[in-house]
């Protein structure tokens, strides 16, 4: 700082060396060991604390060639905060490099500027004898700083002075929150002064914040500025208190004094009698039927020294609401109160319980929901598990014919009586009731009866299923494995081999039972060198016909038609071949062995067979028609035997035609293999009576026909004629 | 004794040129089930129903020798030529209204047939068929007294004869419908024309349990013969049908609760020839062909029909349809 002040003086003198006329010396001003050259006529200036002096030493040497006599002291003109000393003897004449020095004291009385003059007059004598009067002249200027403090609540921004050792008092402040003050360090003065300390001496409420690095200056008209925070920890009256220094002048005591206040919230339920719960404590709702809703009031009174507010409400917990709260952020007043009400609307019966949480006073609610619930459980492997929404019941791995049995525990954990009116599963399936339960079901809190079920698999792998329990739905989970091995078959009525062409009845059967229901499919095909017969088919139409066997049963029924199904195996020599195939009627599971047996029924090439035999009279004679079949499909001659009515003689009565041509023809048209070997002869014959006006067919008893082929002969058949 | 003239009669037979051999002809009858007219491709034993052909009516019955049929479609009456193929239908019903429930009775030579509608009580003769086909005058049950309760064709075609309930008489009709003569007051619930005398009919009177053959006149009717059956066959008696064999005349009757059996009687000698179970409910017997009688019910999809066989013996076959096994499959019946 006295650098800074040397600095003053140093630029007072440059600034005003011009105005010195003649430079008869050579000025040298010293003040607290600094020492600076100035002109005649410079200006010195000078700050100081009211009350201190200073003093600065100037040192005049004579730099003319003549001689410089002086005869008076110094002269002082204007202020009275500067004095001047006086040389150690005078008159004094000073030669060529001579001295001459004095002392000028500064001492203010107050903080305003002080203005003086010094004036040394002196006579030079030239060598020439010629003398001059002048003077040595110097400016004084004196300042002097001055600080006060004041304040700047955060509250109302208004700057209030703190005088010596006065107070800075806070507004009242919640504990644990924060008020500040902005103090103000002021220099009043008319010269800059330094802060050299700023120390909280007490009041551990108390802080101090945004401090400079001290010291520090403080230019006239300036303030230096610290925050003082105050943070109460609880509530009463704090003080404490505050130290400035400066570097001269005496040291300013700041008393700090606050208050620390808070709100209380007091939490109470209003019911027919008021009931107060502090938090952590349990709010009781009433108790009220599953669907339907109570509420409780809780009223909150803040019974602290400020105002509280409440940021947030929240409820948690199934089945509870906040139903009516006030608007938040809510102030409450000292003394206030405000309200809001719980909603209690269960969806199960038991006791719920949930949060209240109001800013962070929490509560536990508490409600029971009246009605009945159900919980249900099942042993596995000696544990019990208790089954919900996401755990279905799990039946063990089971074989296909095969059930497993499991006993689901019912309970009633409600609070009323459950009346259970239904029990079962959901749709056909492989789950099912083991046993039919006698219903309704009265189940009172906390009894518990036991669902006999069976899971009896169709398919392979997993499947799902239900339980319903009226309208509680249980899940049921199991998984299907392969059935055993079916029993091997057989096929009955109609043995292998050779067969009459015809229709004959066939039958399938176990040969011992198995346990569950089976269905099945049993195909015919036609094997020949020969074209097939479209004829060879089941009664019901096709090649194919299915079938089922009743579990615990050995013989195939064949739907409508029984247990044995009628085929027809064409007339057309060849093989017929039977073959079946199984599965589990439910589920569709193959059960079909590896090498299933099939039967084989022969059509063998055979001589004609003739079914039917008309005669019918023509204008001429007769016309034959004979049908039959021939399951090689050739024909080689046909044999007609007339036996004429008694008393009429017939010279040739039996004729043999060929009918290799026409029966080749015949069959190796397309449109014959519509009808396998089956064939329609027609042959007319002349037939003339002796006898006028008498019909040739009149003259016929009888007439008989064989056909052949190359097997052999037809049977005879036979008919009588009708004229 | 009278002294007997012989005459030495002497008779030459030969083969002619014209032989043939085909298929046998197809039988054709009314198939109820795809509402078309459908043939029996063989002989029922080794015989398969044809494909339905694509003329669909809502009913129709086959003139015995299967050349021509009459089918109802949307109350018309058709005359249907080759119905095997239904190759042409002609619009015959002059805008009278049929209904569906018609049942038809068909003189022997297929010339002539009565339609009878229970439901809508009348009788109506078509004669002239197939060439010139002509409807009678529509008689109705009201007109004789009634209900009519069956109705039936002589053999050739030349008298019509139907039966009312309340009156308890037989009327006969002429083949225009115009005359209208009570000819005998027998009580009969069905009424069938003989196979092989003209003017016969076998009637069936429930109530004495009894059949009789009924030889109608112009003006009147004379029972030529009845007979009582006690145990040969059990009630009901659903339906009858006369045919013929070789040298003589069948009866065939379905009795008994449903599905109840066939029996066959010599009409000459009352002897029961057959008695067979039947698989399935028949409501008609309809001749098919000269050796087999169609037995006629509600048949399912997936069910043969079913077929009375008397040559070379008593049998009923299944012929199997796999067109309409096929629709069952696919319909998963």
């Amino acid at each position: 700082m006295r650098t800074s002040r040397f600095a003053q003086i140093a630029a007072a003198g440059v600034l005003l060396a011009a105005a010195a006329s003649a430079q008869q010396f050579r000025i040298v001003v010293t003040q607290a060991g600094n020492a600076v050259s100035v002109q005649n006529g410079a200006q010195l200036t000078f700050n100081s604390a009211v009350g201190s002096s200073l003093t600065a030493s100037v040192l005049a040497t004579y730099t003319g060639t003549g001689t410089l006599t002086i005869n008076n002291p110094p002269q002082l003109f204007g202020s009275t905060a500067f004095s001047v000393s006086s040389p150690a003897e005078l008159p004094v004449t000073l030669n060529p490099g001579a001295s001459i020095a004095f002392e000028i004291r500064y001492r203010p009385a107050n903080a305003s500027a002080a203005n003086a003059q010094v004036i040394l007059p002196f006579i030079e004598t030239t060598s020439t004898n010629t003398s001059t009067q002048g003077t040595l002249q110097l400016s004084l200027l004196g300042t002097a700083p001055s600080f006060s403090v004041s304040y700047i609540l955060q509250s109302d921004q208004n700057i209030v002075p703190i005088p010596p050792n006065g107070t800075l008092t806070f507004d009242p402040t919640v504990i644990n929150t924060v008020g500040q003050a902005a103090l103000n360090i002021s220099n009043l003065g008319s010269g800059s002064g330094n802060v050299t300390g700023i120390t909280l001496v007490s009041g551990d409420a108390f802080r101090l914040t945004r401090t400079p690095l001290l010291p520090t200056a403080v230019p006239s008209g300036q303030a230096l500025q610290v925050v003082v925070l105050y943070q109460p920890l609880r509530t009463g009256t704090d003080s404490g208190q505050i130290q400035i220094t400066f570097d001269s002048g005496p040291p300013v005591l700041v008393n700090l004094s606050g208050r620390g206040i808070s709100s209380r919230f007091v939490y109470e339920i209003l019911d027919s009698t008021i009931q107060g719960v502090v938090p952590g404590g349990t709010i009781e709702l009433p108790s009220v039927a599953i669907g339907q809703t109570s509420t409780v009031v809780i009223q909150i009174s803040n019974q602290g020294d400020s105002p509280g507010t409440i940021n947030s409400i929240n409820v948690t917990g199934t089945g509870f609401q906040a139903a009516i709260v006030p608007a938040l952020p809510q102030i409450v007043a000292p003394n206030a109160s405000v309200t809001l009400t719980i909603a209690f609307t269960p969806t199960r019966a038991g006791v719920l319980t949930g949060n209240l949480i109001v800013n962070s006073d929490r509560f536990v609610l508490s409600g029971r929901g009246l009605g009945t619930q159900l919980s249900f459980s099942y042993v596995a492997a000696g544990s019990t598990i208790t089954v919900d929404n996401n755990t279905p019941v799990f039946f063990p791995a089971t074989a296909i014919t095969q059930s497993s049995n499991l006993l689901l525990k019912v309970k009633n954990t409600g609070t009323l009586d459950a009346v259970i009116s239904n029990v079962g599963v959901q749709s056909e399936g492989p789950f099912a009731l083991a046993s039919p339960l006698q219903t309704p079901i009265i189940l009172a809190p906390e009894a518990e009866f036991q669902v006999p079920l069976v899971f009896t698999p169709t398919t392979v792998g997993f499947v799902n299923g239900a339980l319903r329990v009226d309208n509680n739905t249980v899940n049921l989970t199991g998984s299907g494995t392969r059935p055993p091995p079916m029993p091997s078959f057989s096929f009955t009525g109609v043995s292998a081999g050779n067969v009459t062409p015809g229709p004959v009845n066939v039958g399938l059967s176990l040969n011992s039972t198995y346990p569950v229901a089976i269905a099945g499919t049993l195909t015919v095909r036609s094997s020949s060198t020969l074209p097939a017969d479209p004829a060879v088919q089941f009664s019901t139409g096709g090649q194919t016909v299915r079938f089922s066997i009743p579990a615990n049963s050995r013989a195939a029924i064949f739907a409508a038609q029984g247990q044995q199904i009628g085929l027809q195996t064409g007339t057309v020599a060849g093989t017929v071949i039977l073959s079946a195939v199984f599965s589990t009627e439910s589920g569709g599971v193959d059960l079909t062995p590896a090498s299933a047996p099939t039967l084989e029924l022969t059509v063998a090439p055979a001589r004609p067979v003739l079914l039917s035999l008309q005669v019918a009279a023509t204008t001429s004679g007769v016309t034959i028609t004979v049908g039959g079949f021939a399951t090689t499909r050739t024909l080689t001659t046909m044999t007609v035997e007339f036996t004429p009515k008694p008393g009429v003689s017939m010279a040739n009565n039996r004729f043999t035609i060929d009918l290799r041509a026409t029966s080749s023809a015949w069959f190796r048209n397309v449109s014959s293999q519509a009808f396998g070997g089956q064939f329609s002869v027609g042959v007319p014959f002349s037939l003339q009576s002796s006898v006028a006006g008498q019909t040739g067919a009149a003259t016929l008893q009888t007439v008989s026909v064989t056909i052949s082929n190359e097997i052999g002969d037809s049977q005879a058949i036979q008919t009588t004629v009708i004229p | 004794v009278q002294p007997r003239l012989v005459v030495a009669m002497l008779a030459a037979v030969l083969p002619v040129f014209g032989q043939t051999l085909n298929g046998p002809e197809p039988l054709v009858f009314f198939d109820g089930l795809s509402k078309s007219f459908r043939g029996i491709l063989g002989v029922p034993g080794y015989a398969s129903v044809a494909p339905p052909t694509q003329e669909i009516f809502d009913i129709g019955s086959v003139a015995p020798g299967g050349r021509h049929a009459l089918a109802i479609r949307e109350g018309n009456l058709f005359l249907v030529l080759d119905p095997a193929n239904a190759s042409k239908a002609t619009k015959i019903s002059d805008g009278l209204e049929f209904g569906s429930d018609a049942s038809w009775s068909w003189s022997a030579d297929g010339q002539t047939a009565v339609l009878l509608s229970k439901q809508g009580n009348w009788v109506q003769l078509v004669s002239g068929l197939p060439g010139e086909a002509k409807l009678g005058r529509r008689v109705s049950g009201a007109e004789l007294g009634g209900s009519i309760t069956a109705a039936a064709v002589s053999r050739k075609g030349l008298r019509a004869v139907v039966t009312v309930s309340e009156s308890a008489g037989i009327f006969s009709l002429g083949v225009d419908g115009d005359r209208v003569t009570r000819i005998a007051d027998d009580s009969a619930q069905l009424i069938v024309p003989s196979s092989s005398k003209d003017d016969e009919f076998m009637i069936w009177n429930s109530e004495s349990r009894s059949f009789g053959i009924l030889h109608a006149g112009d003006s009147a009717a004379a029972r030529v013969e009845s007979w009582t059956v006690s145990s040969e066959i059990e009630a009901p008696l659903l339906t009858m049908a006369t045919a013929r064999f070789g040298q003589s005349e069948i009866l065939a009757v379905v009795t008994g609760e449903a599905p109840g059996k066939v029996t066959v009687f010599d009409l000459t000698s009352h002897e029961v020839l057959a008695e067979l179970p039947l698989p399935v409910s028949v409501s008609a017997l309809s001749v098919l062909g000269s050796e087999s009688l169609l037995l006629d019910g509600t048949r399912q999809a997936g069910n043969p029909l079913w077929v009375l066989k008397w040559s070379p013996e008593f049998r009923v076959h299944f012929v199997p349809d796999s067109s309409m096994a096929a629709i069952a499959g696919s319909q998963g019946q």
